[in-house]
């Protein structure tokens, strides 16, 4: 077993300081849409939202994990048992996030209409989750999340090629691509593989600027003119 | 041929023609004009109603008469957005 490392007060600051700003663009991007979907009830908004909502949830888990490693509130537990315990919130609502981001996608070609398509991504994300908790293995975790990921873009990358209209720069692919590779390096972060350690606030600082920039493009698009 | 409309277009046409008609008609000429089948019309308006973008009035005849809501109103004035945001975002 690996010696658990505590983190110092700078690496938690700039943990604190990063998962709130992605909650707060996150919610930013789920409040903006509550209108458009309750007027239309579209699929694709409302699996789009559910993504936003559950970024949101895993960030807070993620803040929290960390509040809880600074204050050393660890209910009498061994830091690394509390860790797994915390990991797995963590890895629910992230699982949740990209899958229901690469539903929003593919709801199109993949209509279910026999049942709710909700509990179907619910039972996948608790798949998900109960074998990284059984395995433990944070590689299996980011080769899971790396898939789906790869789904969405796969399907953006579709969706834009029958368009084609827009530049590549400023299409949906690019997007979900650049998050697609700041979310694993932020999923290796939460995992503790400590390779992407001296890096991480360069990473964390572009991260952010693509939440910002999805924020941006939906607060763009949903400004009544 | 002309691409089948989508749910949220048919929607759109449907409010459209109540405004058009001074914000009143009655459910025999909605029908016609928003050319639907009898069936999906009726689903289409139970949807309307259910959602409240839509009211029945009953006139003193006893006549029936369909009216947008405020609702209804913010969906035709969004519409435009709407679009732009699904297209924006591949949806």
């Amino acid at each position: 077993m690996k010696p658990f490392i505590m983190p110092g007060p700078c690496d938690i600051g700039v943990e604190l300081i990063y998962s709130l700003v992605l909650v707060i663009l996150c919610l930013l991007v789920y409040f903006k849409t509550k209108e458009i979907y309750e007027l239309t009830s579209h699929k694709g908004i409302k699996y789009f939202r559910a993504a936003f909502m559950f970024f949101t949830i895993a960030y807070l888990f993620r803040f929290l994990a960390h509040i809880f490693m600074f204050y050393q509130i660890n209910f009498g537990i061994h830091p690394r048992i509390m860790g797994l315990v915390g990991l797995l919130p963590f890895a629910f609502a992230s699982s949740m996030a990209i899958l229901s981001l690469a539903y929003s996608t593919l709801w199109k070609k993949l209509e279910f209409k026999k049942f709710n398509e909700l509990y179907l991504l619910y039972f996948l994300a608790i798949l998900i989750t109960l074998t990284v908790f059984i395995t433990r293995s944070a590689l299996i975790f980011l080769a899971t999340q790396a898939l789906l990921f790869i789904i969405a873009i796969i399907m953006s990358y579709k969706n834009f090629k029958e368009k084609k209209k827009k530049s590549h720069f400023a299409s949906l692919y690019t997007t979900y691509g650049l998050l697609f590779l700041f979310w694993i390096f932020n999923l290796a972060v939460f995992a503790r593989i400590r390779y992407f350690h001296d890096t991480k606030p360069i990473f964390y600082f572009i991260s952010a600027l693509i939440f910002g920039f999805i924020a941006y493009k939906v607060i763009k698009t949903t400004k009544t003119k | 041929m002309a691409k089948k409309r989508d749910r949220l277009e048919v929607v759109y046409d449907i409010l459209k023609i109540i405004r058009n008609h001074n914000n009143s008609i009655k459910p025999t000429p909605l029908l016609r004009y928003s050319n639907l089948s009898s069936q999906s019309f009726a689903e289409y308006y139970k949807e309307l109603i259910k959602k409240e973008f839509v009211k029945e009035i009953v006139d003193k005849k006893g006549k029936k008469f369909i009216t947008l809501t405020d609702k209804g109103f913010r969906y035709l004035e969004k519409y435009k957005m709407i679009l732009g945001f699904i297209g924006e975002f591949e949806l």
